[in-house]
């Protein structure tokens, strides 16, 4: 299959797009994610990032 | 942290017997007390990240907290992880396993665009003139956010028209979904695809593939050379408080103390 795809590519079909590969799904924010936990009973899986770096955003 | 941690598919799996929460640090006052208690650094100050495992009261600590899955667990090995973070999920009985209705609201476009340009993700804005109409955008879509194939694909805010005057180009309707692809830095967006309150020619599932097709994913990007980019493209980024992580250069330049 790797053969065939290595093949295919340079006829253009590497503008084919492959499912996006399952992400966790976050809540932005604390307060949120305590509803939800109260709510649901769950318990949290907390991260806190800066998403910035040396005040450049778009970058964790 | 290694960013690549959060991508591993068993730890996506084993994140669904979780509320997963990713907060922006130094980016909401209100949060900066509870994360100082939770962990701080050698410093002694609220450093870049934080992680830990809380119990459904939001704030009972069930695991070791640190800066990152690796420090809280003292192990490199997803594979531990994973079997820690499953064993501790399995001691906790669900309550209700309806899926939320509500969204992961970010707390403003400005910040959705910049996590979602962090994630390399679309950013889904909901488009709404009033709260009401803002709730029923919200309970439509509710049911794609946390289940099935469009779970953690799309990051999502809420705006009104005006708000978004100066930073999305294409946008042509009043309310609806319009779903955007942020920029490198995340500062501006362009629409991928819109849908309008009252639209029936497409569904929503439809809307959300139409953007996943549409959106164009970057290659991943070398943390110095982003930086640089930034730096010759004038792009600043303002925190909301100020930033405690000892690695900051210090003020007026220079080399980060570490």
């Amino acid at each position: 299959m790797k053969r065939l795809l290595s093949a295919l590519l340079p006829l253009g079909l590497a503008t084919v797009h492959a499912a996006p590969a399952p992400r966790i799904a976050w809540w932005p924010t604390i307060a949120q994610g305590q509803a939800e936990a109260a709510r649901s009973g769950k318990p949290i899986l907390l991260l806190s990032a800066a998403p910035q770096c040396h005040n450049v955003p778009g970058i964790w | 942290m290694d960013r690549s941690f959060l991508s591993d598919a068993t730890v996506v799996a084993a994140s669904r017997n979780y509320v997963c929460v990713r907060a922006a640090t130094y980016e909401s006052e209100e949060e900066i007390p509870f994360l100082s208690n939770l962990f701080r650094g050698r410093s002694g100050t609220l450093e870049n990240t934080v992680f830990t495992l809380l119990a459904p009261d939001g704030k009972t600590k069930i695991s070791r907290a640190g800066r990152g899955p690796q420090m809280a667990f003292s192990t490199s090995d997803n594979a531990q992880i994973v079997k820690e973070l499953d064993v501790i999920s399995k001691k906790h009985e669900v309550r209700n396993s309806e899926t939320p209705d509500r969204l992961p609201f970010a707390a403003d476009v400005r910040l959705g665009l910049n996590v979602a340009a962090c994630d390399n993700q679309p950013l889904v804005i909901c488009l709404a003139e009033n709260p009401d109409d803002l709730r029923k955008i919200e309970k439509a879509l509710a049911k794609f956010v946390w289940s099935g194939k469009h779970i953690g694909l799309f990051h999502y805010v809420s705006s009104n028209k005006s708000g978004l005057a100066d930073t999305i180009t294409g946008l042509t309707i009043d309310s609806g979904l319009v779903i955007v692809q942020p920029d490198r830095f995340g500062a501006k967006a362009a629409v991928l695809v819109q849908h309008a309150v009252g639209d029936s020619s497409k569904t929503l599932a439809d809307t959300l593939d139409t953007a996943l097709a549409k959106f164009d994913r970057q290659p991943a990007g070398e943390t110095r050379s982003h930086i640089q980019a930034g730096h010759r493209a004038g792009v600043h980024w303002e925190t909301a408080t100020p930033v405690t992580d000892p690695g900051r250069p210090p003020a007026g330049g220079g080399r980060p103390d570490r």
